[in-house]
Order: structure tokens, then C-alpha cells, then sequence
């Protein structure tokens, strides 16, 4: 009886701790999710502004509901304040006319309106910076004090709730009193930088070092807000470090802040609402023009976390109005995307298709968070796992796996029918498309591309390898100008190796080539010549083995400082880099060759899994990844395979667009390049593991002074083990 | 009645484990089977295919060779050291000192395999410690990692890593030995020497089976060290059947995988049916 009594009594506890352990995990996972899933349902509606505005100033949303604009028109002469009833805009007041006879003739305008109308606008000209205050009856007062602040062209004004005049910068908030522009009270410190800020009745809402603060308006003291240490605890979870926005709701004392990190902080950059229970998704970035690289946020507005109002700055000022939709989103079909590392032309085509065709949901989901501490092996692993379950992605992006394996495994899906449709309405470099092509069957396509192109030598036709081009450039050395750029100190390894290497060292078949070992000792012996011209063991930036087969490294047209190198070996990542090679290096560049061999690197290479239960519709966002507008989603990671996608993309109007100086091609320069580019005739070998090997020797020998003949011969036991397997 | 339950309670707490057992190791294990006569060439069932396609592989043939002769080096020298330090611990060092050697010989095996690695690299890195020594000396540096000698740094971390928990096996082992055969081997005039070759030895077969059992098991975790240390390809004295079989995961080689662990799994009982046979208590012995 008593040992029954035991045995029953063990089983219990045991019971009550197993329950207790699962509960335990599940609360922990609660808290730990952040970031955040996006589970609600906001309608993204574009508000057409009116004719005469093309670029909004501010926006300001009123108690009763109602929208206050201040826009510019084209020529950004004409500065217009607008207000939102319903659906239609009523012009209220043009503040250029009204401040017609105190403006340059060139000017620019920073400016903010209130909710009772009033604006309050910075006018900057070369020769002088004015500040004006326009009241609600029209009565202009220049705030002469607050323009000879030294640092007024880098702030901007802010209305509060009540009307009271703010002036922010990146490292301060200060209230200025409207009739004399005096500064009444400064609220941060020396040491802040503002990431973000709204006014509240409460008080005035700042996320200053990624910390919130909510500070009182007459004496600049910390305000005691209802559960307040909660909240802050939750906005110091979302590490803000850089530029953010926040708009602060406040219901019955209790506050929910809704922010929005740029793209560069977050890897989904929506709205995220935060309380004191946690975060929340609330609009999802990877859908909406919050993810969207052609357009950044100026303005954020909302009273509640029902209505949202967001200005987004591109090719042209979009108003979006987002709004809560409790019922289900209506969507219908759904893929899921892969990919290893985070790909910003990927996303963004996730991103435009989504807002094309509301119907797909599409997941893009990447292995190897920035933020996260899974390695390399680790997520390959659990794609493979995935994979080879039945349970995988229904695309996958191929970019450092090996795509030759996944064929050979016949886990992808043969694309060419989808290829030819597109091709049959669109131009496409079919040198790059057909990277993957396999006995008549395209198993995969590289979206993007880059090469690598030697600069500032008179080019290098009669150039045959490597060793030859390192005596040249050797030649070149005694000159006083410097010899490489410092990009060229990072690229040097893994440009040779693509170009000279990479396919030297296996056949046709995959086979180890014979005699390689005296191939890598000549290619590191040329390598410490490289390193020995100018002192790179200290210039080189990061590990010899950290290459990317998607280089990120666009040239800025007309910087001097990197054109007056004599050299550079470096990749030509967009097409905006030809406004370098022709501008800065005067047309003295050419694309690397080796022998006959013009290299290209295929990126953003996208296929279908063969098991995927949602072909049909991965094989519509294929064929939209390959069109014209598919391919000018994103413009830095890559040249683009759609003919059409890269002339429109040398433009003169597309770089201003990005802030960026630059030149107008003309037609045929266009199609020059495009001829540039379709003489690329062969890929390199894209077989990370191997260059890993290759280039981890190389590190041996220039940055730890390994002997080459014995690098080499390690080297090369390694590769023939490789291959063995 | 009674009787009937008392058969039937056993049987009911052994199930959880049973059933995890059949889940989650035999079930998988059939799908091994299953996957290692198929896949080859594209999904097809290519029967022993793979098989063979595994058995030419010279990788596997260089990982097989270097696994099993870490392994049975590595576990001889550890029982060796370990059996010779215990028999130091039984005749040469009072009972209270014993318990505190005890913790300290096991402070390696709770070391994190990271901090191990991360204190060899410090030490054998081209730049490290010992080169550093021997290059003031000018004597010639060692490239430790990429030649013969990653295999004897090795051996000597998973012996120090090891020899603590084994030396404890050992002394389990003569607790269990009857004092009063020891006692009459020295009333015989039995050296100390000779008590333990001729005495206590003979009657510690079934903990060298287990040491050996346990160990042989244990080296193949040097993998971890060997991976965190050289990467995905060491040096090849160095590359373990873990590496190849990491490598093939990164590549999708299911087929080559299944049908390597088979194998594997083949030499595994080969190896404990011997160590049993050699381990054996014959009847008289008893």
C-alpha cells in the first residue's frame, strides 16, 4: 500500500515538473518575440494630393480627424497649406505668397503647420537662413533670434499639441517662445542624440540613446507616467540606435508607442507598437512603403492605432493613409522564400508583389539573422533538414549554397518555360539567365550579377593572367601618386581568385585538375607581391576569407579622392558604377579577363523547389523578378539581367533620386554597356567552399607568413579532400 | 492478483522509454536504412549503391582510418595512464587527499569544449605561445594545426581531458574487489606490484570493458574541437569521420550519409561484440 502510495506520489510530481518546464519555455518564448510578427490587418491607401503640390513639407493631423498638408509645388517655388475634409483637399493659404517679398530668389523651405493653420518655415539661400512664423490669422513675424542660431539650417520646427512652437535637431528639443524666437527651455542635455520624439498632452515624448523619456513641458522634469518603467523597459528592447519615428498614443493615462526604425536598423522596418505588456506588429514593412528603398518616411502621423498617416519621399511624395481592417486579410495563395543571408533586392520584390497582387502573402525568410548567433553550418543544416522532409521553402535563393548540388539532388525545379515567357516580351542577357542551364533545363536564375573590373590602366588586352598584370602594375610602383584605392586592399584576394584561380583549379566534371598545387603557390607568391607593393597587412580591412558572391561597393561619381589612385581592382556592382568608370577614371577601365574567359558573379540566384506545393504561384513571382519592374526593385546589390531594367537605370533622374550627382547617358552609351555586359562569357566558380579553402590559405601566407610552396601543398591535400567527398 | 501487478508495474514504467526509444531511435533508424538504398541518382531506388558509391570514397576510407586510430590509441594510452595513476592513488595516497585529487583530476571534463580549443589555439597558433618560445630560442617554428602533430595534441587533450573520470572508474572498480583477496595475496608475499598485476587486475575485466566502452564512445566528440580548431577541412590526420559526415550534411549527400552510418553502425557492434569477447569473466574465473 505505502509503495503505491510512493509510486503514485513520484508520477504526480513528475507530472506537475513536466508541466511546469513546458509552461516555463512557453513564457520565455513570449518574451523573447521580438522582433515581432505582423498579425493585424492594415489597408495601404495612396491619398492623391492635390496638382499644385509635388513635395510635402509636413503634415498635421487635427482632433476632429481632419488632415493639415504644407506642400511644394514643382519648382519648389510655391509653398501651399492644404486641409483634408473627407475626401477632398481645400487650399488654405499659399505662405510663399504671403511671403513673397521677404524670399531669395533660390531658397529652400524645412517647415511644420499646426493643427489652427499656422506654419512655421526656415528659409534657407546661400547668402542667409530667415525663420518665419504665420499664425492662424496670417500675421507673419520673423524670428530673427532663432535664425542667427549657429546651427538653425540643421533643425527643424514642430508644433505641440497646444500650438507651442518646437525646434528640434539631432541632439536637442527646444520650445521657442513664437512672438520673440527666443529659446524658452532646452529639454535634453550635451550628450543626447534624439532618435525620435512626439508631444503628448502628458508631456514631451523623446527616445534619446535608444532610452524613453517623458519630460514636462514647464520645468523640463521627468514625468511619472502610469506603468512608465514597463514601457521603457520594452522600447530598450527594440534597440534603437539611429534615426526612428514615434508617434505616442495615450489612452486613459496609459501610453502605447507606436515606432518605426528605418530599413538600415531593422531587417523589417514596419510599426511596431509598444506598451507595457510588450511589442507588437502592427504594419508589416515587408508589404507596405515602409520597406520600400525607392521611398523613405518624412512624416508619421495618427491619433489612434486605427488610422495611420505616413508621407513617404521618392521619385515623387506618396500620402498614405493606412487604416485597421479587422477582417481577414483576403489572401489566397502564399510562398515562402529562403534565403541564407539577408538580400535587399529579394525583399524588395517580396515587397512590390505583395503590394501588386494583395492576394499572395509571401514569407521571406532568411537562415542567418545579422542579429542572431546561428553560424553558417548551422542554417544550411536546417534548410537541408526542411528540404529534405518535404517541409522546405517553396523558393529558395541560392546565393553561397551549392547550386550544383541541389541539382544533381533533383531538388529543383526546371524554370526554363517561365524564362522564355518573360523573355518573349522582355530583353534579357541570356549569358547571365543561362548560368544554371543543364541539358535543355534552366534549374536556376541569378537576378543580379556584378564583375570585376580593372581601373586606370589602359586596359588589359594584353594582359594574360595574373602574372603578367601583377609585373605591370610592379612596374607602375616607383610613380609618387598611390597605387591602389583602399577597397582594392580587400578586393585584390578574391578578384584574382575569380578570375585566375577559381576555374583553374577543377574540370568540366568537378575533377581536381592536376598540378594545382604549383598553380596556388605562383597564385600566393603574386598575392605577397600584391601585399608587398604597399603595406596591405595593416591597410586590409577585414578577414581574406569574408567574401560575399553579392559584393556591396558602389563608387560614388566624382569622388576625387578614389580617382586619383593609379590603379584599382574592384566590382562593378550597379550600373551607376559606369558613371565612376567613365566620369572619374576618364574611360580607362576594363572588364578582367583571363585568356578568353570574361568573368562574371551570378547573384540573387532564385529557384523552385521541386516538392513545393505552390509552384504556380512561385513561378509568377519568378517571372515578375525577371521583368523590367521586378528588376528596378533595389539598385546597389547587383547589375540587373533585364536590358530594359539596367538602361533605365542610368538615368540622370534615378541618381538624383537617391541624393546622388551624376551624368545623362545617351542612348548609345546605354547600349554600349549593355554590350559591355553581354560580352561577359562565363561564370566564375561559385563554389564558396572551395574559395574558402583557396583564400584561407591566402590568409596564411599574407597575413600570417606562412611559407607558399607549403601553404600550397596543404592547401591541396584539402582541396583533393574536398573533392573526394 | 497481486503478483500478476507486481509483473505488470515494471513493464508500465519502462514504457515511457520504450516508446521514446522506438520513436525516436528505431523508427529514424529504419528510415536510415530506407534512405541509405536509395537516392542515388536522382531519387531512384539504386539499391547498395550507395554502398559502394561510400566504400570507394577515399574520403570516408582517410576518415575511417584516422577515426578508428585516434580512437584506439588514444583510449589505450588514457587506460594505460589512468590504470597506473590509480594504482598511485590506491597504494601511495591517504583516503582524505584522494577525494580532493578526485575533484581536481575532473575539472577538464566540465571544461566547455570552446574554452579548450580556444586554449590550444592560444597555444599551438602560428603565432602562439610555443612558437613564440621557440622562435627566441631560434629554434624553427611549428605549424602545430597543419601536420603530424595536431594528431598528438589531440591524443594528449582528449587524455587530459579524460583521465580524471577514468581513474575514478578505475578505483569503482577495486572497491568492488573483495579486501580480504588482497589481504591474503599480501600475507602470501605478494609486492604491491605484483597484488595488482596478479590480483586486482584480473578481477577488473568488466570495468575495462566499460572504461573501454565509454571512452572508445567518448573520442569520437573530438570532432567538436577538431571543427572549432581547423574549420570543415583540417589537416588530414586530422579529419574524422564527424567532418565528412558534417561536409555531406552541408551537401544534401542523404544516400552517402545513410549508407556511412550504416556501415558505421556495423563496425560499432563489431567492436563492442570484441571488447565483450575480450572482456569476458570466464566461468571458473568467477
Amino acid at each position: 500500500m505505502m509503495k503505491k502510495r510512493v509510486n503514485i506520489c513520484i508520477i504526480v510530481l513528475c507530472t506537475i515538473l513536466l508541466c511546469a518546464c513546458a509552461t516555463g519555455e512557453k513564457k520565455q518564448e513570449e518574451n523573447e518575440n521580438i522582433p515581432i510578427s505582423y498579425k493585424q490587418n492594415y489597408v495601404e491607401e495612396e491619398i492623391t494630393i492635390p496638382d499644385k503640390v509635388s513635395s510635402i513639407v509636413d503634415i498635421y493631423k487635427k482632433d476632429e480627424g481632419n488632415l493639415v498638408m504644407a506642400g511644394m509645388d514643382e519648382g519648389e517655388k510655391n509653398g501651399t497649406v492644404w486641409e483634408l475634409k473627407g475626401d477632398d483637399w481645400i487650399e488654405l493659404f499659399s505662405f510663399t505668397d504671403l511671403l513673397k517679398e521677404k524670399l531669395p530668389e533660390q531658397f529652400s523651405v524645412t517647415a511644420a503647420v499646426s493643427g489652427n493653420g499656422e506654419i512655421c518655415a526656415i528659409i534657407a539661400s546661400e547668402a542667409k537662413t530667415s525663420v518665419y512664423f504665420i499664425d492662424s490669422e496670417r500675421k507673419i513675424t520673423e524670428l530673427e533670434r532663432l535664425a542667427g542660431t549657429s546651427n538653425i539650417k540643421s533643425m527643424k520646427p514642430d508644433f505641440g499639441v497646444k500650438g507651442e512652437l518646437f525646434f528640434t535637431s539631432a541632439t536637442q528639443i527646444s520650445s521657442i517662445d513664437k512672438e520673440s524666437g527666443m529659446i524658452k527651455r532646452e529639454f535634453l542635455n550635451e550628450n543626447a542624440v534624439v532618435n525620435a520624439y512626439d508631444f503628448i498632452e502628458e508631456g514631451l515624448c523623446v527616445i534619446k540613446n535608444g532610452e524613453f523619456v517623458s519630460l514636462d513641458y514647464d520645468t523640463g522634469e521627468e514625468v511619472k507616467l502610469k506603468n512608465i518603467e514597463q514601457l521603457k523597459n520594452n522600447i530598450k528592447k527594440l534597440n534603437i540606435s539611429g534615426n526612428a519615428a514615434i508617434k505616442v498614443v495615450s489612452k486613459n493615462g496609459e501610453l502605447t508607442i507606436l515606432c518605426y526604425m528605418s530599413t538600415y536598423q531593422s531587417g523589417n522596418p514596419g510599426i511596431t507598437a509598444v506598451n507595457k505588456e510588450g511589442s507588437q506588429g502592427l504594419i508589416d514593412g515587408n508589404k507596405t512603403y515602409f520597406g520600400h528603398y525607392d521611398y523613405f518616411l518624412n512624416a508619421f502621423e495618427g491619433e489612434n492605432t486605427k488610422c495611420i498617416y505616413s508621407v513617404f519621399s521618392g521619385k515623387s511624395d506618396k500620402l498614405i493613409r493606412y487604416t485597421y481592417n479587422s477582417e481577414k486579410k483576403q489572401v489566397d495563395q502564399y510562398i515562402r522564400i529562403y534565403s541564407l543571408k539577408n538580400n535587399s533586392a529579394i525583399r524588395q520584390k517580396v515587397l512590390l508583389y505583395q503590394q501588386k497582387y494583395p492576394n499572395v502573402e509571401i514569407t521571406y525568410e532568411i537562415g542567418m539573422q545579422e542579429d542572431s548567433n546561428v553560424t553558417e553550418q548551422d542554417a544550411i543544416k536546417k534548410l537541408n533538414i526542411e528540404i529534405a522532409a518535404g517541409k522546405g521553402p517553396d523558393m529558395v535563393i541560392l546565393d553561397q549554397l551549392r547550386v550544383e548540388n541541389y541539382i544533381k539532388q533533383g531538388i529543383l525545379s526546371d524554370i526554363g518555360n517561365e524564362i522564355s515567357q518573360v523573355k518573349a516580351d522582355e530583353e534579357l542577357l541570356d549569358n547571365v539567365i543561362d548560368t544554371y542551364k543543364i541539358d535543355g533545363k534552366n534549374y536556376a536564375v541569378p537576378l543580379r550579377f556584378s564583375c570585376m573590373s580593372l581601373e586606370g590602366m589602359e586596359g588589359q588586352k594584353d594582359t594574360a593572367g595574373f602574372g603578367q598584370l601583377t609585373k605591370k602594375v610592379m612596374a607602375m610602383k616607383n610613380s609618387d601618386q598611390i597605387l591602389f584605392d583602399p577597397f582594392s586592399f580587400d578586393h585584390i584576394t578574391s578578384i584574382s581568385y575569380w578570375t585566375y584561380i577559381g576555374s583553374d583549379l577543377t574540370d568540366e566534371n568537378g575533377e581536381m585538375k592536376k598540378d594545382i598545387q604549383n598553380v596556388l603557390k605562383k597564385y600566393y607568391e603574386l598575392l605577397q607581391k600584391w601585399y608587398s607593393m604597399v603595406d596591405m597587412k595593416e591597410a586590409s580591412s577585414k578577414d581574406i576569407t569574408d567574401v560575399s558572391l553579392t559584393p556591396y561597393a558602389y563608387r560614388e561619381y566624382g569622388n576625387d579622392e578614389m580617382g586619383a589612385t593609379q590603379i584599382s581592382l574592384d566590382y562593378v556592382v550597379s550600373e551607376w558604377d559606369y558613371q565612376y568608370l567613365i566620369a572619374n577614371r576618364k574611360n580607362q577601365y576594363s572588364l578582367l579577363k583571363n585568356a578568353e574567359a570574361l568573368y562574371y558573379i551570378p547573384s540573387s540566384i532564385l529557384a523552385i523547389i521541386d516538392k513545393s506545393d505552390n509552384k504556380d504561384t512561385a513561378k509568377q513571382f519568378l517571372k515578375f523578378a525577371l521583368s523590367k519592374e521586378g528588376q528596378l526593385a533595389e539598385q546597389y546589390f547587383g547589375l540587373k539581367v533585364n536590358k530594359e531594367a539596367i538602361k533605365d537605370n542610368l538615368n540622370e533622374e534615378k541618381l538624383q533620386r537617391y541624393g546622388l550627382s551624376g551624368r545623362k547617358f545617351e542612348e548609345d552609351e546605354k547600349a554600349e554597356i549593355v554590350d559591355n555586359l553581354i560580352a561577359l562569357n562565363k561564370s566564375v566558380n561559385t563554389d564558396g567552399v572551395l574559395m574558402g579553402i583557396v583564400l584561407k590559405g591566402a590568409e596564411q601566407v599574407l597575413k600570417k607568413g606562412a611559407d607558399p610552396q607549403e601553404t600550397a601543398i596543404n592547401t591541396t591535400k584539402k582541396i583533393k579532400l574536398y573533392l573526394s567527398e | 492478483m497481486v503478483n500478476k501487478r507486481n509483473k505488470c508495474l515494471p513493464i508500465l514504467f519502462l514504457l515511457p522509454s520504450m516508446c521514446g526509444t522506438i520513436l525516436f531511435v528505431a523508427i529514424p533508424f529504419l528510415g536510415v536504412i530506407f534512405n541509405s538504398l536509395r537516392f542515388r541518382e536522382n531519387n531512384q531506388m539504386g539499391m547498395l549503391s550507395n554502398y559502394k558509391a561510400v566504400l570507394k570514397n577515399s574520403a570516408f576510407a582517410l576518415a575511417m582510418k584516422n577515426t578508428f586510430l585516434f580512437s584506439f590509441f588514444s583510449v589505450i594510452v588514457l587506460l594505460i595512464i589512468s590504470a597506473l595513476l590509480s594504482c598511485l592513488l590506491l597504494f601511495y595516497i591517504k583516503d582524505e587527499n584522494k577525494k580532493k585529487l578526485h575533484i581536481g583530476m575532473t575539472i577538464p571534463i566540465i571544461l566547455p569544449i570552446v574554452t579548450i580549443a580556444i586554449f590550444e589555439k592560444i597555444l599551438f597558433d602560428n603565432y602562439g605561445i610555443v612558437n613564440g618560445i621557440l622562435d627566441s630560442n631560434q629554434l624553427p617554428t611549428i605549424n602545430w594545426f597543419e601536420s603530424e602533430w595536431g594528431v598528438i595534441i589531440l591524443t594528449v587533450s582528449f587524455i587530459w581531458k579524460n583521465v580524471g573520470i577514468a581513474v575514478i572508474l578505475w578505483n569503482a572498480g577495486i572497491k568492488n574487489i573483495s579486501i580480504s583477496i588482497v589481504e591474503a595475496s599480501k600475507i602470501d608475499g605478494a609486492s604491491k606490484i605484483q597484488c595488482f598485476a596478479w590480483v586486482i587486475f584480473p578481477n577488473l575485466k568488466k570495468t575495462v570493458y566499460i572504461i573501454l566502452l565509454y571512452f572508445f564512445i567518448q573520442s569520437f566528440k573530438g570532432f567538436r574541437e577538431v571543427y572549432l580548431i581547423s574549420g570543415e577541412y583540417p589537416f588530414e590526420g586530422i579529419y574524422f569521420l564527424q567532418n565528412l559526415f558534417n561536409n555531406w550534411f552541408r551537401d544534401m549527400e542523404i544516400g552517402n550519409m545513410a549508407a556511412g552510418t550504416i556501415i558505421n553502425v556495423i563496425i560499432f557492434v563489431l567492436v563492442i561484440i570484441i571488447l565483450q569477447i575480450i572482456t569476458r569473466e570466464k566461468k571458473n574465473e568467477k
